[in-house]
């Protein structure tokens, strides 16, 4: 059983995931999908059990209903497991990951101001990256948000 | 320089615009003494859009414009781009593209390392290493104008495979610029190990660990610096199957 294939079963057999929810498109790479009440214990056990201990990045999508983040880990030897949560656009709310990888600060500022994410746990700061005037319900990587045209244009 | 409650204590702005900086960015560094209590970070002052840019375009056009994040790793980038639409598309990449990309990705490398081994000298107050090391840089910087026709942003990668082929005058130019490049590097090297001021203005500086490195997400030559044995161009082998050799 080739690595990717154990890591896979042992996420099924402690996350009780469905066989579909974890595809190896190909050789280190991992992609996994669990419910957001599973999120917390599906992210330690990624981290801590079968250490994918480095976090590479954070991508944030518009699903239409829902928002979805795809947390990007990496094990010493570089193979990549992304897992992949959703909540509702209602209310997009998660949880941050600064706890275990302060790394995660600026990402998930992007998800805020990017996507309009709520995250919970992340300490105050500086927005990042839209600009101190942007207005604060304008989430420009949401697929119905439109340019407006500018004054005087 | 603002003064604190704390007479002890002091916030230094550095940014947006400094000389040292190579983007604006902004920190506010609270210290006491020598000792860095707290940093507060501003970033975001170039953010373009890029992705939102994309989301309107072709695929090909988006190549030139992801190429366009960074005007020093520039392949880097249109690689990843064109890597990743190869993948969902079920592209093949003939194999002497794949060697163009990795001979292209190279030049880079060695066009980048070269660049901040410069910038590094230059924040420890050693001008002498950025000007010999930016003047060699230019001997990749014209192997890359001569290959791809530009100095940054080489337009090389499309989806599927290359734009223009490496002739046998550009091959021969390429490998006695690089036989002269690894000569001073080697240079460079035994500089860093052996001149007394770097090591004394360097030693127990800055000092990552290698669990900070892996925790923080540390990269590339950053990471290898700090014993993290991870290298994307041995590791992850995809277009770069057949250059294996090449990194070593």
């Amino acid at each position: 059983m080739s690595g990717e294939e154990k890591i896979k079963q042992e996420l099924i057999r402690v996350l009780s995931l469905s066989e579909d929810k974890i595809v190896i498109p190909r050789e280190r790479r991992i992609f996994v999908e669990v419910e957001f009440g599973n999120f917390s214990k599906a992210f330690d056990l990624c981290v801590n059990t079968l250490h994918f201990d480095s976090l590479c990045s954070l991508t944030g999508l518009d699903e239409g209903e829902k928002l979805a983040v795809m947390y990007h880990l990496a094990a010493a030897d570089g193979t990549i497991l992304n897992l992949r949560t959703s909540v509702m656009k209602s209310d997009p709310r998660i949880k941050s990951v600064t706890g275990i990888f302060s790394s995660a600060d600026v990402y998930e500022r992007e998800l805020i101001d990017l996507l309009g994410f709520k995250v919970e746990g992340l300490a105050p700061g500086n927005r990042y990256p839209l600009t101190d005037d942007w207005p604060i319900d304008e989430h420009p990587l949401r697929k119905d948000w439109k340019m407006k045209p500018r004054a005087g244009k | 320089m603002k003064e604190n409650n704390d007479m002890n204590k002091f916030k230094i702005p550095v940014g947006p615009q400094h000389p040292a900086l190579k983007e604006p960015e902004s920190f506010s560094i609270a210290l006491k003494g020598e000792k860095i209590m707290g940093v507060d970070i501003r970033l975001g002052y170039n953010h373009r859009g890029i992705e939102k840019a994309c989301e309107g375009r072709t695929y090909v056009q988006c190549v030139y414009l992801v190429e366009r994040v960074c005007g020093i790793c520039s392949q880097a980038h249109s690689t990843c781009f064109v890597q990743c639409v190869e993948e969902i598309a079920k592209v093949d990449l003939p194999k002497r593209a794949a060697y163009i990309r990795s001979i292209i990705g190279e030049l880079e490398r060695v066009h980048s390392h070269l660049l901040w081994l410069g910038v590094a000298g230059h924040e420890i107050g050693f001008d002498t290493l950025l000007m010999y090391s930016w003047r060699d840089r230019e001997v990749v910087m014209d192997l890359l104008a001569l290959i791809t026709g530009n100095r940054v942003h080489y337009g090389m990668n499309t989806i599927g495979g290359v734009r223009r082929d490496i002739t046998d005058s550009q091959k021969k130019a390429v490998l006695k610029g690089i036989d002269k490049l690894e000569e001073r590097t080697k240079y460079y090297i035994k500089l860093a190990l052996e001149e007394s001021t770097i090591i004394k203005r360097l030693s127990g500086v800055g000092v990552l660990s290698k669990e900070e490195a892996t925790k923080l997400g540390a990269v590339g030559p950053t990471a290898r610096a700090s014993e993290v044995d991870r290298d994307i161009r041995r590791d992850d082998l995809r277009d770069r199957k057949c250059t294996r050799h090449m990194c070593h």
